[in-house]
């Protein structure tokens, strides 16, 4: 039997069923929340940190949310907002020369082909590196997760209009980029 | 469209998922930890009253400099590189996390429309 939101959100705001109600709100939506945020940061133990710091923080802000979205976008909201703020931290540690982020995850890309053995699937996300990280976003969400633009409007708050140029971008590059190899 | 690929679901470590709801729940209710800073400035505190307590800054033994001062110069006559005063720390990441986000509190708010959507 599939619980709706609003099941959830009632068990969550009763003092007696709180910690249920979370408990469901996470076996429910714990494997989109994780892809999502995998497919920005790659890396199992970063998505991990960050899947859990999604869900705390709407554990923390849950009592605050009002029901203008769907809990499906209102958590895509805060994990794409936990990758984006990741990724940009990673960037700026490189000015303080510890690591490249990129670097490392372009070699994640190459050892994980290797044990896999599958060179399209690395291709393709050695293309999606290439990109920038909001425009990366935008395609996942379009293309992997096949979100309407106005899901994703809300996601990210911004314009459809600006969404439907930054995907048309993104998937223009990566042709090129693939037919290129 | 039809020459890129869909990407697979990536994989998982064993039990992940089955795992993970309790793991989140008993960091969302366990209480906040206090902050490394509280713990450093406590710490120093600390070191100045038992330096004190064992007459480290009594009048007849001067010391030049502070263990604070000390560490300055060595950062400023760069003796220090970044690298050593984070190894300095038992959690460099929490220690570099809070650095970046002093000296880039400021910067704007990730959700504009700007060029790198483009």
């Amino acid at each position: 039997m599939k619980v709706t939101d609003q099941e959830i959100l009632d068990r969550i705001r009763s003092p007696f069923t709180r910690e249920l109600g979370f408990r469901q709100l996470i076996e429910i939506y714990q494997r989109p929340v994780y892809q999502v945020i995998r497919r920005m940061v790659l890396i199992h133990e970063d998505a991990d940190d960050l899947t859990q710091n999604t869900f705390i923080k709407a554990y923390k802000a849950l009592d605050r949310f009002e029901g203008n979205s769907t809990l499906f976008t209102w958590l895509y909201r805060i994990a794409t907002n936990e990758s984006l703020t990741f990724l940009e931290k990673k960037k700026k540690r490189f000015f303080f020369s510890l690591e490249n982020h990129q670097e490392k995850l372009e070699s994640y890309v190459d050892s994980s082909a290797t044990l896999s053995g599958d060179e399209i699937q690395a291709k393709l996300q050695k293309s999606l590196l290439k990109l920038p990280d909001k425009q990366r976003l935008v395609f996942h969400l379009k293309y992997e997760e096949d979100l309407t633009y106005e899901e994703i409007a809300q996601i990210t708050g911004t314009s459809v209009g600006a969404l439907k140029a930054s995907y048309h971008h993104a998937v223009k590059k990566i042709e090129q980029d693939l037919s290129q190899e | 469209m039809k020459q890129i690929p869909k990407l697979n679901p990536f994989q998982t470590p064993q039990n992940y998922f089955e795992e993970l709801p309790e793991k989140i729940l008993s960091k969302a209710t366990r209480p906040k930890p206090i902050p490394f800073w509280n713990w450093a400035a406590a710490a120093v505190v600390l070191l100045g009253i038992g330096l004190w307590q064992a007459g480290g800054f009594n009048e007849n033994k001067p010391i030049l400099v502070s263990p604070e001062e000390e560490a300055l110069l060595y950062i400023e006559s760069a003796q220090w590189s970044t690298e050593d005063v984070l190894s300095l720390s038992e959690d460099p990441n929490a220690l570099l996390d809070e650095i970046i986000e002093e000296e880039y509190a400021k910067t704007a708010p990730l959700w504009t429309e700007e060029e790198t959507w483009f």
